[in-house]
């Protein structure tokens, strides 16, 4: 099982502009680092405005246009930034209808519009802390194993991993982002490592060749699950999600080969080594 | 990358001109696979890299009825897909499809297989001293970090050979062929690899103006089978713990030319008559594989942090000996 704390850790800013051709510009001071959150805060903004999706450009992380952003980092961006955005739409939304309001009714476009040029700009700042957005998000996954008891060898057979992240915006992206953090932990409990030498101080694998991040043969497919609804508070039920399946996956592996073996590991990553010695120190040696 | 001149000489009498310049600053350079990785780590450098691949003679693979000699310049995916090696040979194939990437298969040559050189992290690191670095002392025995390191002594450097092309080539009884500036010159393959007792900085008695031109395999007996496990850290592109080639034969029903060699546990492949004659004249069966195994590592010395590799080498030699058994009984 794994909990990962919740809510608006920090400052989220986002700026909304409606322009007079009607296409619409999310600026956000994050950065999408491969997660996908320009599609997602794509999506908010369009549910927001009630636009289509690809009326919307979302730029990122440029200082001279985007509002001060925290560290794109924390498993934040759909819940923190997601939130502003959310707020900043509405915003840009409520402007537009007041200046529909303001206008003769009927109104006939070719009369020379508005009296108003230029774009209409929704902004929006949730502050860290805010308790509007205090949620929890929550995993349980499932790991089973296969232990090679003379060589000290797990293999992971099959892994499923169940998220409680609230709204899934994108649930391909989502899936994505479960499997690759599960991936990364697999690779953490099975077998990687950093070499320090303690009498140079020099890492004695720093490169992909001796540093074995362990390649996808090694891995079980992993079946990827959101069984949760919406929850009430997260921008459109949404929670966080890029930090939380790593949580639970040392764990996973280590209770699997606990009760495949009555071995209980202790130290990552599980090797060979480690797996021997504490079949020995535990009496389960099968010779 | 220090500086070097590059050569592509297209005969074997000029690539040993070209090699013997007297002052051992000249290296040969096959698929370039280990190699590269060396000069770009700083680990060596020389003035002069004489490059095989023009040498069309050394990428035969021929079959003279009476064995399979292969060239040098034979690739590993070559090896992993001639239909040559069937039967007694399969061996070798299995082996070679254990071996890196397909990607360094591809470019990897059966001589630079034979001739790479050591993976003890502490050799693979410009930073940290190493006696096989010219250097004075030896970080590695008082490391953590001892996987790729000797269980079976030194002496001096405890560095293993982690080709997986040796084991089954030795237990297939290969002979190495070498030309040199006075002729040519053939010898077991087992004779080829040298521990550090003869020379530290070096793993094998290739003299440094010396070529690996071809190995031949010799006609083995038609019933003859083996097998070559390999435990290793990631399933992919990874080189050996710990190897082992099993071969024999069955006649009514018992062991004959047995052959079991072992990889990544000593500074050269380690064959192990011990073990072999403990199977030999046997009929097979895990408890006369536990014995077979345990008398191949009776002599082993593990250091303070690699015991664990006695364990998943007998595991691999129990294993290995009863899959033989069972694929010559058909099973």
């Amino acid at each position: 099982m794994g909990i990962y704390k919740g809510g608006i850790g920090r400052e989220g800013e986002a700026e909304v502009r409606i322009t007079p051709d009607g296409q619409v510009v999310v600026a956000v001071g994050g950065v999408d680092v491969g997660q996908g959150s320009t599609t997602i805060l794509a999506q908010i903004a369009a549910e927001a405005l009630g636009v289509p999706v690809e009326r919307i450009d979302v730029v990122m992380a440029d200082t001279g246009r985007t509002p001060p952003a925290h560290v794109t980092a924390g498993s934040s961006t759909t819940i923190t930034t997601g939130a502003a955005v959310k707020l900043a739409a509405e915003d840009a939304k409520r402007q537009l209808l007041a200046l529909v309001d303001g206008l003769p009714q009927p109104f006939d476009p070719g009369s020379g519009g508005p009296g108003k040029r230029g774009d209409i700009v929704g902004t929006a700042r949730v502050t860290s802390g805010s308790r509007e957005y205090l949620t929890n998000a929550f995993a349980a996954h499932f790991a089973e194993v296969e232990v090679d008891m003379q060589r000290g060898r797990i293999r992971v057979l099959r892994y499923v991993a169940a998220h409680d992240s609230g709204r899934i915006v994108h649930p391909r992206l989502a899936e994505n982002q479960v499997s690759g953090g599960v991936l990364q932990f697999l690779g953490i409990a099975l077998r990687e490592e950093l070499y320090l030498d303690k009498h140079s101080g020099v890492t004695l694998n720093a490169n992909f060749l001796e540093h074995k991040s362990t390649s996808i043969v090694d891995f079980p497919p992993i079946e990827v699950l959101f069984p949760a609804g919406p929850d009430p508070v997260g921008p459109y039920g949404a929670k966080a999600l890029g930090e939380p399946p790593v949580v639970p996956v040392l764990a996973a592996v280590a209770n699997a080969v606990a009760n495949a073996t009555g071995v209980w590991l202790r130290e990552v990553p599980f090797t060979p080594q480690r797996v021997l010695q504490a079949i020995h120190e535990q009496g389960k040696g099968v010779r | 990358v220090k500086p070097f001149a590059f050569v592509e000489p297209t005969s074997l009498d000029e690539v040993i001109r070209l090699l013997g310049d007297g002052t051992g600053q000249a290296r040969l350079i096959a698929g370039g696979s280990d190699l590269l990785g060396e000069l770009k780590d700083e680990l060596v450098s020389y003035a002069r890299l004489v490059s095989l691949a023009g040498v069309d003679e050394l990428r035969r693979i021929d079959d003279d009825g009476d064995g399979l000699r292969l060239g040098a310049l034979v690739t590993v995916t070559q090896l992993e897909c001639d239909s040559r090696l069937t039967g007694p040979y399969r061996i070798l194939a299995e082996a070679a499809r254990s071996v890196a990437t397909p990607e360094i298969r591809t470019q990897g040559t059966l001589g630079g297989n034979l001739c790479q050189r050591p993976r003890c992290l502490f050799y693979r690191n410009a930073l940290t001293p190493c006696l096989k670095k010219g250097g004075v002392d030896c970080p590695a025995l008082e490391s953590p970090y001892q996987a790729y390191l000797s269980i079976m002594g030194g002496p001096g450097c405890y560095s293993v050979h982690a080709s997986d092309l040796a084991p089954p080539l030795i237990a297939l009884g290969t002979q190495v062929s070498i030309a040199g500036p006075s002729g040519a010159r053939t010898l077991a393959l087992e004779q080829f690899f040298a521990g550090p007792e003869r020379d530290i900085r070096r793993e094998n008695v290739l003299a440094a103006d010396e070529v690996l031109t071809s190995v031949t395999l010799p006609a083995v007996r038609p019933r003859w089978q083996g097998t070559y496990l390999k435990a290793r850290e990631r399933t992919a592109g990874d080189f050996p713990v710990v190897s082992v080639a099993v071969g024999y034969a069955l006649d009514d029903g018992r062991i004959r030319q047995a052959r079991l060699v072992l990889g990544g546990v000593a500074p050269v492949p380690w064959r192990s008559p011990a073990a072999e004659a403990v199977l030999e004249d046997q009929p097979p069966s895990p408890e006369l594989a536990t014995r077979a195994a345990a008398a191949a590592l009776a002599s082993a010395q593990p250091l303070s942090h690699n015991a664990f590799k006695v364990e998943i080498g007998r595991a691999l030699m129990e294993r290995a000996i009863m899959a033989v058994a069972s694929s010559l009984r058909g099973e």
